[in-house]
């Protein structure tokens, strides 16, 4: 004979039990995704969140640790989308998902390294605008430079 | 008794270039902003060379042609 659904959920786990008194499962209430304020309806416990008043960041109502916990004992059930949305992952998706090998193929490099490009391409505009960053500055510079157009040999 | 100021300042004067050279005068406190046309070694031509902080410069009465004083 079957289960109705009240007396499976008294047949929950203790820990999941009372999460689910305090934070009823996600069809009869949304979740936040990401985090929000503090007195959002739609707080989820298992993020960091906003207080709008004093700007400071309250930790987590349910830590990762114990949200792990709650994560695979409702998976054990087969209930783990009733949960609010947590930021960690598990199992097949975790590994799925794995960034393989970081360091080696997204190279981070030194923070000179990554701006050496950038570097490299305003000293060569600086360099090719230096006749006009010159005369800004001295305006008589112009005649220097017809004097030096003048010298160039040409193959006339 | 306060530090008396001496008569000269050091400035850095570096390349508009972008080279990264640079070189220092010793000027006149109150002279105006200096920039002048060096050989920049590293691009291998002129270039611009203004000064690399600002410092206090004495203000000069702006230059008036008109002959309304006289």
């Amino acid at each position: 004979m079957s289960l109705t659904s009240k007396e499976a959920f008294a047949k929950l786990p203790q820990k999941l039990h009372n999460f689910f008194i305090k934070f009823p499962p996600r069809p009869f209430v949304e979740y936040s995704n990401k985090s929000t304020i503090t007195t959002d309806p739609k707080l989820n416990p298992f993020l960091p969140n906003k207080n709008p008043e004093s700007g400071r960041w309250h930790g987590a109502k349910i830590s990762l640790r114990r949200s792990s916990d709650l994560y695979k004992m409702a998976r054990k059930f087969g209930i783990q989308d009733l949960l609010p949305p947590l930021p960690k992952k598990f199992y097949e998706e975790k590994y799925n998902n794995k960034n393989w090998m970081r360091g080696v193929l997204q190279q981070k490099k030194h923070k000179w390294e990554r701006e050496l490009p950038q570097k490299l391409e305003a000293r060569k505009e600086a360099l090719a605008n230096m006749d006009e960053i010159i005369v800004k500055a001295r305006p008589s510079y112009k005649k220097q430079i017809e004097k030096r157009e003048a010298r160039k040999k040409n193959w006339f | 008794m306060a530090k008396v100021k001496s008569t000269h300042t050091m400035v850095k004067l570096v390349s508009a270039a972008k080279t990264g050279y640079e070189k220092w005068f010793s000027i006149n406190r109150n002279s105006p902003k200096l920039n002048l046309i060096l050989y920049d070694p590293r691009a291998k031509r002129h270039c611009l060379f203004t000064e690399d902080r600002k410092r206090r410069i004495a203000e000069r009465p702006k230059l008036v042609f008109d002959r309304s004083h006289r």
